[in-house]
Formats: C-alpha cells, sequence, structure tokens
C-alpha cells in the first residue's frame, strides 16, 4: 500500500469507518507484534501489546494528523509500550530467549536452536541496538524509514546498524554461534 | 582505511554489491589489522543469523482478539464526535439550519474535536492500560472453568467425525466471549446458541455476548493435520481472563 492508499485509509477511520479500521490492523498487526516479540522476547507479552497497541491507536487517532507517516506514529506506541512492558518486569523474571523452540519438529531443532540464540543475543544487546535490527531486518524498513521512525538522520541509521550488527554477532559468538 | 571506509565496503561485500577491488580492498584490511579482522567476524555471524532468521507466524485469532478489545473500549469523546457528524450526514437539514446554529455547532465541534485529540494524545502515555488480565494458563484440556468478574463460563470440548465441538456455557452471569482457532488447521462449520448474541465472526475467530444461562456450540471442521487450540477469552467490562485448551483429536 502506497502513502496516499494509507492517508486515505486513515482518515476512514477516524470517521468511524470499522472496515477500515479492520484494515489498519490487518496492515500493521504483524509489524506490531514482530516488533513486540523481538523487543521483549515473549509471546505472551506481544500478544498482549499489540492489543494495547491497537487501543491506544483507536483511541488517538482523532487526534492524529494523516500527514505523517502513520507508520512511525503505530511504531511510537508499540516500542514504548514494549520498552514500559520490559521495564515493568521484576528483575527476577527471566526473559525468553526460547523463541521459535517450542512445538518445534525435531526435524526443524537446528534450526529453532538458531533462533533461540538470535533472540537471546538479542536480548543482551540494549534497546535501540534491538530496535534498530528489527526496523532493518525484521520488518524490512528503509533507512530512511528507520531515520523517521527514530527521529535520526539516514547518515547516522547507516552508521549505527554497522555497530548494531557487530554487537549482535559478538554476543552470538559469545554463545558459541560461528558461521555456518 | 578509515573507520568510514571500513564500515562503506563491509556493507557493500556482505550485501552482495562490492565489486572485485572492494573485496580486495576489505581482504587486505582484514588481514593487516587484527581490530578490523575481530569486527569482520562478528559482522558476519550477524548477517548469516539476521539472514537466516524468519518471521514468527501470527498467533492464531490476534486480530479477533484486538478488534474485540477494541469494540468494548470505545472513546467517549470521539464517540461523541463521530456521533454528531453521522446525524449531520444522515439529516443534511440540520447542517442547513439557521447561521446561528450552525454557527454554533461548529464552535462545539471544535471544541470536542480539540479535546478529543487532547484527551487521545494522552491516552498514549505507555502507562495507560485499560484492561486488566490475568497472566496466561497453561493449555489445559477441556472442560474448563473461567470466572471473571462475577461470571462463570464453562467450556468443554468434544471430537466429531470431521473436526470438534465446542461447548460454551454461562453458568453464572454474563459475558463477551472470544474463540480464536488457528485457521490454516479448522474452519467454523457452524454457531449455534439459544441466547445471547454473535457479536463477530471471521476466520479463525468469533465474539459471541453471554447472557446468564446462555449456551452456544462451536462446530470445527478440520482442514489441516489432527490438533490445535482453541483460545478461549472472557471480558467482563475491564477484567478479562483466558485460557488455552487443547481440541480433541
Amino acid at each position: 500500500m502506497d502513502a496516499i492508499d494509507e492517508i486515505a485509509l486513515v482518515r476512514r477511520c477516524q470517521d468511524g469507518d470499522a472496515k477500515a479500521f479492520t484494515a489498519l490492523v490487518t496492515l500493521y498487526e504483524r509489524v506490531v507484534y514482530t516488533l513486540a516479540l523481538r523487543m521483549t522476547g515473549d509471546r505472551e507479552d506481544a500478544r498482549d501489546i499489540s492489543q494495547i497497541v491497537f487501543m491506544k491507536v483507536f483511541k488517538g487517532l482523532s487526534g492524529f494528523d494523516p500527514r505523517r507517516r502513520f507508520f512511525s506514529w503505530i511504531y511510537r506506541i508499540a516500542v514504548n509500550e514494549s520498552i514500559d512492558r520490559l521495564r515493568g518486569r521484576r528483575p527476577a523474571d527471566p526473559l525468553d530467549p526460547q523463541l521459535a523452540s517450542n512445538d518445534a519438529p525435531e526435524a526443524a531443532a537446528e534450526r529453532s536452536e538458531r533462533a533461540s540464540q538470535v533472540q537471546g543475543a538479542m536480548l543482551d544487546l540494549n534497546e535501540d541496538d534491538r530496535q534498530l535490527l528489527v526496523l532493518r531486518h525484521w520488518l524490512d524498513r528503509s533507512y530512511a524509514e528507520i531515520g523517521e521512525a527514530l527521529g535520526i538522520q539516514e547518515t547516522t541509521v547507516k552508521s549505527r546498524l554497522f555497530e548494531a550488527r557487530q554487537r549482535l554477532g559478538r554476543a552470538l559468538r559469545r554463545r558459541g554461534v560461528n558461521e555456518a | 582505511m578509515t573507520r568510514d571506509e571500513f564500515e562503506r565496503i563491509a556493507e557493500a561485500v556482505l550485501e552482495g554489491t562490492a565489486n572485485t577491488r572492494e573485496r580486495e580492498q576489505l581482504d587486505a584490511h582484514v588481514a593487516s589489522d587484527p581490530q578490523a579482522r575481530e569486527i569482520w567476524a562478528d559482522l558476519r555471524v550477524a548477517h548469516v543469523a539476521l539472514v537466516d532468521a524468519e518471521l514468527e507466524p501470527l498467533p492464531a485469532g490476534l486480530r479477533g482478539e484486538i478488534l474485540h478489545s477494541i469494540r468494548f473500549s470505545r472513546p467517549e469523546r470521539s464517540s461523541w464526535w463521530s456521533e454528531i457528524l453521522a446525524s449531520f450526514r444522515a439529516r443534511p437539514v440540520l447542517a442547513y439550519g439557521s447561521t446561528f446554529a450552525v454557527g454554533l455547532a461548529v464552535g462545539i465541534l471544535a471544541l470536542g474535536a480539540w479535546r478529543g485529540g487532547f484527551e487521545a494524545g494522552r491516552e498514549l502515555a505507555p502507562s495507560t492500560v485499560a484492561t486488566t488480565t490475568t497472566p496466561e494458563q497453561p493449555v489445559a484440556a477441556a472442560p474448563v472453568a473461567i470466572e471473571v468478574g462475577g461470571a462463570g463460563i464453562a467450556v468443554s470440548t468434544a471430537p466429531s467425525p470431521d473436526g470438534a465441538n465446542v461447548t460454551i456455557v454461562a453458568q453464572q452471569g454474563g459475558a463477551d466471549v472470544t474463540l480464536a482457532w488457528d485457521p490454516a488447521h479448522y474452519d467454523m462449520a457452524g454457531l449455534q446458541g439459544g441466547t445471547g448474541e454473535v457479536v463477530a465472526t471471521e476466520s479463525g475467530w468469533a465474539v459471541i455476548r453471554m447472557v446468564p444461562g446462555s449456551q452456544w456450540n462451536l462446530t470445527l471442521r478440520r482442514s489441516a493435520a489432527a490438533g490445535g487450540d482453541v483460545r478461549v477469552t472472557v471480558r467482563v467490562g475491564n477484567n478479562e481472563e483466558r485460557r488455552t485448551i487443547r481440541l480433541p483429536g
């Protein structure tokens, strides 16, 4: 969907069109869920956060300026909610580094193990690094879009991504992962 | 090689856009600089891991839960605003009334819109959570009794020749019940009940408004391999309770 279609969709939502809101949820549920999952490392938290984010979007839509990029707005809500959830955890609550490992069939065990290691390494990173990597590699956003969402220059995005990848690689190697 | 050049060429090599000369430059730099060698090793490990990383499938029924929670948490200000706008659309004569009336209405609407926007903006504070949800329980075998906000909902399951049946009974009080399942595994073949109403259904989920004593039966037809769960969310006011129940078969 291009930006003009999205603006039209947001305007329809603002006019109280329930179908348009369902379309907006359909369009962004994966973005919100994936972001929340990679930020918190917990499926149940990601599920709850997804609900809360769309509730806040719904309540805030009347005040949203459609000339702004919707992605940047919903992204900020989702990331704040994820960080809030992480900070609300008691120190004793372990993060779940076992993403993608439950119910995995035996044939996929190795792949699942790798996915767990990646998620574990992601959780070793700080929130800024995690955001950058999720935006670029899981949500497939351009440098310009990432810059807009995070409020930084495109050149800064590139250089921070470089460092975030480097730190992710180091965290993976600490966990015994090498190139395969 | 400067740090900026190293970043640019390393990125190009990893993304497969570097030319031969750049690749040779990088190899030479990495061979002569131990620090660059370490960084390059980190980057390659991260690159392989990120390329391999897959998107997690969305949980079954997520969209239904989102839409359900929104349905019962409409913002007062914007509803009021929407209703007034809707009444103008339905009865244009209102909009063509006296100049004074229109001016007054526009003034009120502008104030309402401003206040609505303000309220909406405030809602974006990350600590605002409207619903109290108890922690998720592990997957259970039916029958299951769910109690929340004075309501008691019993859920049982039974195998059928081509899938499973789920029976929901409001043993005490009324509640909104969302049933969500994986549409890749089951199609809804039927949803029958005595009293209460079906609020919404879509592929993978249904929302039923249960009144005291009402009983509903959900018939699921298996479309993929056996197994799967049904996720039940019972909501009363701002309280909700969830259970994931293993389906038979």
